[in-house]
């Protein structure tokens, strides 16, 4: 770039700078033949976000006092508490004070074993939403919700009420087909789809073989979700909305030596690729983070989905079965190559 | 000038607010980024500037049901609104100068009254004349000068936007301001 060129604008400010104040006639007549500014990815990425939490935040700008309370109240809480558990305990329990249904302390368990003893960073956002529904037998609650930017994930529990309500968990459960029948996430897209794509749930073993209660980790994809709208979720006959948070940072990965996926991108709850030459005979062979020792870290669940066809630009999804912290992890491991932040020079 | 997607797009922010949003923002977010971004940086940090583009969107969102297309377009009243706010701002940071109140409007008073303290005080013919002569350029150079000076694009920006080389962008741009300068003078870069 002429950096000279670029500075004549400084030395004649005093007859174009009169652009700056003209009236909408005259922008209008200015403006009429240019239709399009394009941004950067990234300033539009940036932008985008900031642009929705603006509408979000002035959205819940408009609820009650009390609600702020809680919020104002969920943000003084000491994270660093070095009892973790104790620390959901007491956030749940400020919540509780306030909620017009209390959540049961049972809940917290399932809470735990998808968002982990040591998240604190993710778990302001993820109880944002936390809400219970109920009828005369059965409460649903959602207990914590987090997402990227490309999927979504809450705890969802249902607990009986009365006796009928055990019925009704029993009976909804009792198919080994399914994990629970009467189930559904409905949300809007911002271009057309046809129908809804990529939600799913997942059972917890130990915490569901009561007949009163049961917790799911339940997920669903974001592409081209319509994010300001509020999701559907309905079980057993009953709905429950809710906002889609805040999407959790990511980071980019780049290989460190010749591969195939150009790059991995990293989030706390999952990691995702592009494989240009996709063998779906080696496909998920290997996937293991990197801890920050170099060691791989093999107690974190992976799980992604197998891809039916080897479309170029096929993006795999994985998850993991918990939250992970991404300040404890260097990289992560994919099919025997190893991807860190570290960019290899071309 | 109201357009087809002007009104299909103010439909749908009054039908649905919140898909209209997206629309709005998706479609201008580039001119009121860059007029913010060219007016204030100097004297706001980025996340400032990214805050008050937030600011513009969401005003004008709220304002949805008072705007006449009849008095100018959406490109233009963002534009408007955007560059009046972003000189406010300016001026408040800056502290040269008392606050200039003909720019201490809200976006409701340029949609309600196009006729303002500020049209009286500024030479309309002067300004017209310039745009005419900007206009007389012809494309592309009449669309280099705009995107330079009234949307602050860098004339590498603008080289990617018109599918350019950089130096022919910039010669061009070099030729249009001799151009300009012969006509309406005042313009002394050699």
């Amino acid at each position: 770039m002429n950096k000279k060129i670029d500075d004549i604008q400084d030395n004649n400010r005093e007859v174009l700078k009169e652009l700056e104040e003209l009236n909408l006639e005259q922008t209008e007549k200015l403006l009429e033949e240019i239709n399009k500014v394009t941004l950067s990815k990234n300033e539009i990425k940036k932008m985008n976000k900031k642009l929705l939490k603006k509408l979000k935040r002035e959205k819940v700008g408009i609820i009650s006092q009390e609600e702020r309370t809680i919020k104002a109240r969920k943000r003084k809480i000491d994270f660093k508490s070095s009892n973790s558990i104790r620390r959901v305990g007491v956030l749940i329990a400020v919540i509780m004070t306030f909620s017009v249904v209390a959540i049961a302390t049972t809940n917290m368990e399932s809470l735990l074993e998808y968002f982990g003893d040591d998240t604190e960073i993710y778990l302001e956002d993820s109880l944002e939403n936390i809400q219970s529904v109920e009828n005369k037998d059965l409460r649903i609650n959602v207990d914590g919700i987090v997402s990227d930017k490309y999927q979504c994930f809450f705890v969802l529990s249902v607990e009986a009420l009365t006796k009928d309500g055990k019925k009704i968990i029993k009976e909804a459960t009792k198919d080994k087909h399914y994990v629970v029948s009467d189930f559904e996430i409905k949300y809007d897209y911002i271009i057309e789809e046809k129908g809804n794509k990529g939600y799913g749930i997942f059972e917890y073993g130990d915490y569901n073989k009561k007949n009163d209660y049961k917790a799911y980790k339940c997920h669903f994809e974001l592409e081209n979700v319509d994010l300001l709208k509020p999701v559907f979720v309905e079980l057993l006959g009953l709905t429950m909305e809710l906002d889609i948070p805040e999407p959790m940072q990511m980071i980019t990965l780049y290989p460190e030596k010749e591969s195939n996926i150009k790059c991995v991108e990293l989030s706390p709850i999952g990691f995702y690729y592009i494989n240009k030459d996709l063998d779906l005979e080696e496909f998920g062979s290997g996937v293991s983070l990197i801890k920050m020792d170099g060691e791989l870290d093999e107690e974190v669940g992976y799980q992604c989905d197998f891809p039916m066809e080897t479309d170029e630009n096929q993006l795999i999804i994985g998850e993991f079965r918990k939250i992970i912290d991404l300040n404890n992890y260097k990289g992560i491991r994919v099919d025997g190559i190893d991807y860190t932040v570290n960019k290899k020079s071309d | 000038m109201v357009s087809d997607s002007d009104e299909n797009l103010l439909e749908i922010l009054n039908i649905e607010p919140q898909k209209g949003y997206v629309e709005l923002t998706d479609k201008y977010l580039g001119f009121v980024y860059k007029i913010a971004y060219s007016k204030l940086l100097g004297v706001c940090s980025r996340e400032d500037i990214e805050e008050f583009v937030c600011d513009i969107f969401y005003e004008f969102y709220c304002n949805r049901d008072k705007i006449n297309l009849k008095k100018g377009s959406i490109k233009a009243l963002l534009a408007v609104f955007t560059k009046r706010r972003a000189i406010n701002l300016f001026n408040k940071k800056t502290k040269s100068k008392e606050i200039i109140s003909l720019y201490e409007e809200n976006l409701e008073q340029i949609l309600i009254d196009n006729e303002n303290v500020e049209q009286r005080v500024i030479e309309i013919e002067s300004k017209n004349k310039l745009i005419d002569e900007i206009k007389a350029l012809g494309l592309p150079d009449s669309e280099i000068i705009i995107r330079k000076h009234y949307l602050g694009q860098t004339l590498k920006e603008i080289s990617i936007e018109l599918e350019m080389k950089v130096k022919t962008v910039e010669k061009r741009y070099e030729r249009a301001l001799k151009k300009l300068r012969n006509v309406i003078g005042g313009i002394d870069y050699e």
